[in-house]
Formats: structure tokens, C-alpha cells, sequence
């Protein structure tokens, strides 16, 4: 409705006052877009609650976020090994705001088993290694003296004796078969809903050794029920000092641990993520989530993030390489 | 101070468990960062509280709208709902609640007996034993129809197939998945069971106009369990804590094989089986029973052994983890201030739950009394937001949809969803152990009659099976011979 | 009766079927081990061969003349409620991500409480508003669970 109302005057003073707000508000875009992170982080966890990569990554997760400035917001999406997560980080926004967890599972065993899933390693940009995973050979009191004791009587029977993992393709698993390749023996794979059945059942005897992690082990370990083979670090791990390296017994090759990290989309500008980066370096050098990670079983290791990278390939080629060989695809 | 952390757990735990789908796991996990505030001591507390709670807060919307809150809760709807509808709500909940009572009491006092000896019975439970412990599960699984057997029959044979679908965890091939990633964790044990249990329900109930109905009978007759409903009650209510217990210890059993194992005795001894499925008592005070005595059962692997045999157990054994303390077969020597807490506060926390839960029942009859026309929406509200938050994903919310459309159909063309969930949960575990212990024995099969506890748990399946087959020659034979015998 | 039990078990017979087929292609036996097919194929032609039984009994009860009328769907209304429902929720996982937990949970109760039962005005209204507040305040604030947050925000 055009009356007398709106003169031109007004007109003038409505348009002056119009781009002032228009270019305010693109002033202020502009300006948002320099300070990153403008608004809450998510941190997308790829599996459910309780477990220990959620551990990790709420450690972590709430350090970093105290650096960064802004709210971290812990999504979890399990499913699909790691995958669903994964998925959705590398499709997300590009501005730098969704991060998630990837380690051995989602960016390791599933893409080095064949297995059709919609990302590659391509599609993500290494934030940080947080922890490295220490797996252990482990068997029921009595049953073997020693890793070489193991050894001798699984090349006497081939195809006898039997060795439990946490699932199939799993890290554990492809951990075994690599032992089975590097050792010269042939241990029967017989895999298990998680390390917890698996561990149920080397205590009951139903299978000869198990590969499972520390945090799973520890306990029955110093109780002496279980006894330790050998463990896959490069070094001795002090919560247990008398089970020797596989580089001790003999196996160099055999050293390889699970990994936990963080990623984000490979899409995510450099300097945004320089930004994540060094929130994440300084959370992971406080002593408190050091001490946090240890508790879980974890070893706390990290990586920058193109250092993480490149582990995340180099693991990659080494997991599918054993894979293959062992006929597991 | 630990017994108002005990108190807040199991208030929490009550919550949560009402409401369907957000289960205690979630509850825990949310509450993990508060227990860093706390001792150890006081974190298992509280923790153990909301499992117990939500054990108990499950079995209620069993009872009031046919929505499982849990998966153990998923038999109590069976005959819970039926006896609801007859405006015995308030006898449902008493019993169970009652029933909840004693068997969590008498699982803690066996936790402190027997504990380590029955854990170590338990370790003697491999592949070959979980194959035969599953078996019998499936054969009974026909007691939880009261249709057609043979219709009962098809829809656990399509309970085993939607069990398949996923990722097999033995040879790590995808088994109908049909390339969608979310599939490949298989479709979800929760939604399907709400769809087909709470939505279906709601569905059946809409269609017919709501107006000059009632629902439930408003005139709750009694609020109370009555002398005669404590009379039958007795006896499944000392088999189901036994039974379930048992079943709890197992690493793997747990709360759903011992209500199924419950319902199914029951239902087999009982002078009228036919009633069965339309409100006895018997049908929800054993169930409950067993469930509850599962839930602490279950905690013997954890505290004596330091297995968790369950999500729930591996949360908690990530919150000692936190505190530092690894539970295994030290932590009695260790740790015992913790130990004998969180004994003690299982026993509080029980008392606690059924001061809680007893005057509570008044409020949840009067929920009853809210309009149906009203209450639907609010049912489907709850049911949406349970399946979202299993896996923060839409996903689950279409299953569960798409299920409950199902379930609709089933009702009107009478094909029962009970056996369909319970060869779901049980069909998965059933070819995981069978494929292991042929794996171990290379292909023998004589193995699950060689060892001893294997053998006997076949032998009893196959019984079970045999049995009728029996009875129905006999009675051909001799057609006086057997008295009142029971015509499947 | 019949060609309710008809439609029944051609209908189950058709699910089991599939799973049947692909069953073989993931293999039956391998060294004695049964490999991922085994158990789907078992039930699957369970399914069949049991429909099938399903079927003959039913032709054969109403050979005998034991059958009955029951309509799928008893009122006429019955039909339309079930496809407003189903529409209903379907909308609601349509859009929740869009418009957020709290906006699609009023308009869900909303659709609901006017187009199953209708009801007054103001209790539709009331209902919307009261559910939508608490069940945002329980779940979103109390409990932390994490609901869908859509364009807006919220």
C-alpha cells in the first residue's frame, strides 16, 4: 500500500539503512569465516558408548575442545565396523567443524579385506594418532611354557591347534595369520563375538592361545590364570615385564599393534586444519589424559597429523598384504 | 553417601528403563564422565543401580503398552499386556516387581556364596555347549505361540533368516546386505521387536474407532496382587530365579534365554496352557523373575573372573578401568572394600527398586486412564525417539516402522511375533557355536555328545522334540492310557 | 478365511524364497564346517515347505466348509487410518532432519490427535505443545540423548 506515507525521503534513509545492515552482516560472515572454529566441533565416535575408543576419544576430545575455544559435541554413530562414521566425516561439510575417530578398523582392517566400502584412505586428513593398541598372544596357565614352547608344538601338528580372535577380518585376526606367515606355522583361526568370549574361552580351554589386547587380558594376567606369550610392541610394555617382544623371539615382523586416531574430511581447507591439529597436539601432551589413556589399556602415541597419514597407509599396505596372502578377502 | 549414589542409579536406572529403547547402556554411558567425580566404589554403585533399575523399569511398559523397553522385557508382554488390558495392570506390576525382589536378593546372596565356583563352571562352557544351551532355546520356542505351531514354526524360520543378515562374524562374508553399509550390522534386535511388538499393537488397536471402547478396563479391579495370584505365583517365581540365574552365569546366556526358559516351563507344567498368552499371572511372574536373576547373575563373570558377558558388564568394567582398577580374579583380594560394596549395595538397591516401584503402580494404572485417542501418539513419540537413540540414526526409526506395519499384518493373518524375536536373538548364537565347534572338531559332529554338559543339554532338546511325537502315539495306541494329557 | 490364508502363505512363502536363493550362492558345506549359507537356506525352505502345509490345510477347511467372513479390514475407516499413520511416520523421518526434533514433534502430534481421532481444537493444541516441551526437556536436556537437530538450530 503506497501512500503519501513513504516519501521519497524515506525511501533513501530505508535503502542507506539496508546495505548498512546487509554489509554488516556480510562484514560479519567474512569475519566468522577467518576465526575458526566459529561454532560447536563435532566429534563423530565410531563406535558405541563405554567402549574404549569412546573413552579416547571424550579424553581427548573435551582437552581439545578447552584449546579450540568452542563446545566439542561427541556424536556417536556406531555401525558397519568404524565404517557409518567414517562415511559420514568424509561427507561432511568442508568447513572443518566434523571430526571423527578412525584407527585400525574403519580406516585399516575394512579396507584392506576387500570389502565394498564408499571412502577410501583418500578422503581423509590425519588429525592425530592418539593411542597405540598392544596386542598380546595370550594362553591358559599351563598349557604352553613359553612363545617357543607354542611354536614347536604348532609346526609338530599342523592344523591342530587353535588360536581365537575378536572376528573375522578383524585386527586380530590378521594379526594371528601374520604370526602363522612370519613363524612358519599353520594355528587354526577360530574367531569370536569380541575379546571377552574369546578370552571365556582360552580360560575353559576350548582353544589353544588368543590375540587380544592388554585391556582385556591385564586382569587375569596378574591373577596368573592367563600367561603371556608374546606381545607385538617393539618394546617391553611395563604392565607386563616378563612377556617378551616378538622382535625378542624371534619375529620382527610380527610388530604390529591396533591404532586410534582422529581424521577429518580430506576437503577440509589447510589452514582450518593446522588449527585442529595443534588443539589436538596440545590435549594429548596434558599429563591427565596421558594417564587416562593408560588406564584404558591404551598407549598413548602421537602423531601429527600428515605423520598419521602416512602410518595409516603404511599399516594399510601391510594389513592387506597379509590378508591376501593368507586368503582372507 | 553410597547410598544416595544407590539411590540415584537405581532412580535413573527406573527412568531409562521405562522408557523403551534407551536402555541402561545408554543411561551408563552418559553417566560415565559423573563417575570420574566419584570413588570407585561409589561409580560401580551407581552404575549397577541403573542396570538394575532399568531391569526393572522395563518389565513396565511391557506390562502397560506392549513396548519392550528391553529385550529381556520383550516375554513379559505376552501375558503382561493381555492382563493389563483386563484392568489387572496393578497385579502385573506387583508381581513383577515382587518377583524382581527376590530374585535380584537371591542372585546377590549366590554372588557372595558361589560365586567364583559357579564362574568357573561357566569357563567350562565352549562352543559345542553354547551350541546345545541354544538348541534347546529354539526348541522351545514353540511354547511362546498360542496359534498355529505351525505358523509359530515359520516365523522363527523367519526370525533365523532376518538373524543372517549382516556381517557373519565367522567367515566375515555379507550375507544379504545388498551393498547399504548399515546393513551389515544386520537390522537391529530393538527396532524390530518395538515395531512388532509396541507399534504393531497401537496399530491393531487405532482401527476401529476409538470412541465407545475401553482399551483397558478402567475399573483397575485391584490394584494389588491378590492371595490367589500370590498362590500361583509362588511356584514360577522360585523356578524363574533359579533358572535364570543359572542361565545369567553363562557367559553369553543371559537375560532373554532365561525368560524364554522360564515362560516355557511354565507354560509346560501348567494345569491350562491354553490360558496362556491371554493374561496369567504365571506368563509375567516367571519371566520377570528369571530376567532379574540373569541381570545378577551376570555379574559373576565380571567380578571373579573379569569377563563381561554382556554390553552392560563391558561398560562397567570400562569404568573400572577408569578408576584403575581391572576386575579379574584379584579384585576379592585387592579390592575387597569394593567388592563387598557394591554386594552390599545390590542388596539396598533392591529394596530401594521395590519401595521405589510399589507405589509407583498406582501412578502408572492411572496412566492407563489417560484417552487412548490421547495416549497413541505419545506411544509412537517414545518409540520413535527409543529407536533413534539406539544409534542416533534414522535408520532404526524406518525399521522399526516398516516392522510395525509387518507386525499389523501378522496380527490380522495370525502369525505370532514371539517366536520370530526369540529365534532372532537365539538364531545368530545358535549357527555362531555351531560353526566354531565344528571348526574345532574339523567337522565331527560327534563332538556335541562327547562332553558331558553338551550331551545332556542335547539330549534334553531332543526330548523335548521327541515328546509329543510320543505322547500323540500313545494316545493312538491307548487311547485311555494318558489322562489329561495336553493336544498341541 | 481361506484367501486370507491364502495370501498368508504365498506371501511368506515369497520372503523365504529369496533368502533360499542367495543362500546358495554364499555355499552350503565346506569340510564338514557349514559355511554362511546353510543356516538361511534351512530356513528358508522351512518357510516354504511349512506355507505350503498352511495352504493345503486351509484349502482343505474350506472344502469341509469351516470357513468364515472376516474382513481384513473391519471399518471402513480402518484402512485409511492405517495409510495416515504410516504416512505420518514416514513424514516425520522425512523431516525431522530438517526441521528439527522439536518443530516435526508438534506437527506430528498435531496431524495425529486431528486426523486418527479427532479432537477438540484446543486439546490437539495443548497436547502438541505439552508433549513436544517435555519430551524435548526430558530427553534432549535431562538425559542427553542426542536428537536430531535440523536447519534451524534446534
Amino acid at each position: 500500500m503506497v501512500n503519501n506515507f513513504f516519501n521519497r525521503r524515506h525511501l533513501v534513509v530505508l535503502g542507506v539503512m539496508l546495505s548498512f545492515t546487509l554489509s554488516l552482516g556480510v562484514c560479519h560472515t567474512l569475519l566468522l569465516a577467518q576465526s575458526f572454529p566459529s561454532k560447536e566441533m563435532e566429534l563423530i565416535i565410531n563406535f558405541s558408548p563405554g567402549g574404549s575408543t569412546d573413552m579416547m576419544a571424550r579424553m581427548v576430545g573435551n582437552k581439545a575442545s578447552k584449546h579450540l575455544g568452542v563446545p566439542m559435541v561427541f556424536i556417536n554413530k556406531p555401525g558397519g565396523g568404524g565404517a557409518i562414521a567414517a562415511n559420514f566425516v568424509a561427507n561432511a561439510k568442508p568447513d572443518g567443524h566434523t571430526i571423527g575417530t578412525a584407527g585400525a578398523s574403519n580406516l585399516g582392517t575394512l579396507l584392506a579385506t576387500g570389502e565394498k566400502i564408499p571412502y577410501t584412505l583418500k578422503d581423509f586428513s590425519g588429525i592425530a594418532r592418539a593411542a597405540i593398541v598392544p596386542m598380546i598372544i595370550v594362553a591358559k596357565k599351563g598349557r604352553f611354557d613359553n612363545f617357543e614352547g607354542f611354536v614347536k608344538e604348532a609346526k609338530q601338528k599342523p592344523g591342530v591347534l587353535t588360536f581365537g580372535s575378536w572376528g573375522s577380518k578383524s585386527t586380530s585376526h590378521i594379526v594371528g595369520e601374520l604370526i602363522n606367515q612370519v613363524a612358519g606355522m599353520k594355528v587354526k583361526h577360530i574367531p569370536f563375538e569380541g575379546g571377552a568370549k574369546a578370552m571365556t574361552a582360552v580360560l575353559g580351554g576350548h582353544i589353544d592361545v588368543a590375540v587380544a589386547t592388554i585391556g582385556t587380558t591385564q586382569s587375569n594376567l596378574r591373577a596368573g590364570t592367563l600367561i603371556g606369550l608374546a606381545v607385538t610392541t617393539q618394546a617391553r610394555l611395563d604392565d607386563v615385564p616378563d612377556v617378551p617382544t616378538m622382535k625378542e623371539s624371534g619375529y620382527p615382523e610380527a610388530t604390529f599393534s591396533s591404532y586410534d586416531g582422529f581424521v577429518t574430511s580430506s576437503t577440509v581447507p589447510k589452514d582450518r586444519l593446522e588449527i585442529i591439529i595443534s588443539a589436538f597436539e596440545k590435549s594429548m601432551k596434558d599429563p591427565e589424559v596421558q594417564e587416562g589413556l593408560k588406564k584404558t589399556g591404551m598407549i598413548p602415541a602421537f602423531l601429527r597429523g600428515p605423520e598419521y597419514d602416512s602410518f595409516l597407509a603404511s599399516n594399510l599396505e601391510l594389513l592387506r598384504a597379509v590378508s591376501t596372502k593368507a586368503g582372507i578377502q | 553417601m553410597n547410598l544416595l549414589v544407590c539411590f540415584i542409579g537405581v532412580f535413573i536406572g527406573t527412568l531409562t528403563g521405562v522408557l523403551p529403547g534407551i536402555g541402561s547402556t545408554a543411561a551408563m554411558s552418559l553417566l560415565l564422565p559423573i563417575t570420574f567425580t566419584l570413588s570407585s566404589t561409589q561409580s560401580i554403585i551407581m552404575l549397577a543401580g541403573i542396570y538394575y533399575g532399568a531391569m526393572y523399569g522395563g518389565s513396565t511398559t511391557s506390562i502397560l503398552l506392549n513396548v519392550p523397553g528391553e529385550g529381556t522385557s520383550m516375554i513379559t508382554c505376552l501375558d503382561g499386556y493381555p492382563m493389563a488390558k483386563k484392568g489387572r495392570a496393578g497385579p502385573a506390576l506387583g508381581i513383577s516387581a515382587f518377583g524382581s525382589f527376590i530374585a535380584g536378593t537371591f542372585s546377590v546372596a549366590m554372588l557372595m556364596i558361589l560365586g567364583p565356583l559357579l564362574a568357573n563352571i561357566a569357563l567350562s562352557f565352549g562352543p559345542p555347549e553354547n551350541v546345545s544351551l541354544t538348541f534347546l532355546g529354539l526348541t522351545m520356542v514353540t511354547y511362546l505361540g498360542s496359534g498355529s505351531m505351525v505358523k509359530s514354526l515359520m516365523m522363527a524360520a523367519f526370525g533365523l533368516l532376518l538373524g543372517c543378515i549382516g556381517l557373519d562374524i565367522v567367515k566375515g562374508t555379507e550375507r544379504y546386505t545388498l551393498g547399504i553399509l548399515r546393513l551389515r550390522d544386520g537390522l537391529g534386535l530393538i527396532p524390530i521387536m518395538m515395531g512388532l511388538f509396541g507399534i504393531a499393537e497401537v496399530l491393531i488397536t487405532i482401527e476401529t474407532s476409538l470412541e465407545k471402547r475401553e482399551i483397558f478396563k478402567t475399573r483397575a479391579k485391584e490394584l494389588f496382587p491378590t492371595k490367589q495370584d500370590w498362590k500361583d505365583s509362588a511356584g514360577p517365581i522360585t523356578r524363574g530365579t533359579l533358572a535364570g540365574f543359572f542361565l545369567g552365569v553363562i557367559p553369553g546366556g543371559g537375560g532373554m534365554l532365561a525368560s524364554l526358559m522360564s515362560y516355557a516351563i511354565e507354560k509346560r507344567i501348567s494345569k491350562h496352557p491354553e490360558k496362556f498368552g491371554t493374561g496369567t499371572i504365571e506368563g509375567v511372574a516367571g519371566p520377570e523373575t528369571a530376567n532379574n536373576a540373569g541381570a545378577g547373575g551376570s555379574f559373576i563373570p565380571l567380578l571373579t573372573l573379569g569377563i563381561p558377558c554382556n554390553v552392560v558388564m563391558a561398560v562397567l568394567m570400562g569404568a573400572l578401568m577408569i578408576h584403575g582398577i581391572s576386575p579379574g580374579p584379584l579384585l576379592l583380594k585387592e579390592h575387597p572394600n569394593l567388592f563387598w560394596g557394591v554386594v552390599g549395595s545390590m542388596y539396598v538397591g533392591n529394596v530401594m527398586l521395590l519401595a521405589l516401584n510399589l507405589p509407583l503402580i498406582g501412578l502408572w494404572v492411572k496412566v492407563l486412564r489417560i484417552p487412548y485417542s490421547l495416549l497413541f501418539p505419545l506411544i509412537f513419540l517414545f518409540c520413535i525417539i527409543g529407536s533413534y537413540s539406539l544409534n542416533n540414526s534414522l535408520w532404526d526409526v524406518g525399521v522399526m516402522t516398516i516392522f510395525g506395519v509387518l507386525g499389523y499384518f501378522m496380527k490380522k493373518f495370525r502369525y505370532e511375533a514371539a517366536p520370530l524375536i526369540m529365534a532372532l536373538v537365539l538364531g545368530p548364537m545358535f549357527e555362531v557355536a555351531l560353526r566354531q565347534s565344528l571348526m574345532l572338531s574339523n567337522g565331527n559332529p560327534s563332538i556335541f555328545f562327547s562332553r558331558p554338559i553338551s550331551a545332556t543339554f542335547m539330549t534334553l532338546s531332543l526330548f523335548i522334540l521327541v515328546s509329543p511325537l510320543c505322547l500323540k502315539m500313545v494316545k493312538k495306541r491307548r487311547p485311555g492310557l494318558l489322562k489329561g494329557d495336553k493336544e498341541f | 478365511m481361506k484367501y486370507r490364508e491364502l495370501v498368508g502363505s504365498l506371501f511368506w512363502m515369497g520372503v523365504g524364497a529369496p533368502f533360499c536363493i542367495g543362500a546358495l550362492g554364499y555355499g552350503l558345506f565346506r569340510e564338514g564346517v557349514p559355511e554362511p549359507g546353510l543356516l538361511p537356506f534351512f530356513a528358508g525352505s522351512i518357510m516354504i515347505v511349512l506355507g505350503v502345509s498352511v495352504l493345503i490345510t486351509s484349502v482343505k477347511e474350506e472344502r469341509g466348509g469351516k470357513t468364515s467372513r472376516e474382513k481384513i479390514f473391519p471399518e471402513r475407516e480402518s484402512s485409511k487410518r492405517l495409510f495416515t499413520v504410516v504416512f505420518a511416520l514416514s513424514a516425520y523421518i522425512a523431516s525431522v532432519e530438517y526441521l528439527g526434533f522439536p518443530l516435526t514433534t508438534f506437527l506430528f502430534m498435531i496431524f495425529l490427535l486431528r486426523f486418527i481421532e479427532p479432537q477438540r481444537w484446543f486439546v490437539i493444541v495443548a497436547a502438541s505443545i505439552l508433549t513436544t516441551a517435555s519430551s524435548y526437556l526430558l530427553f534432549q536436556i535431562f538425559l542427553k540423548t542426542q536428537l536430531p537437530k535440523g536447519i534451524l538450530g534446534i
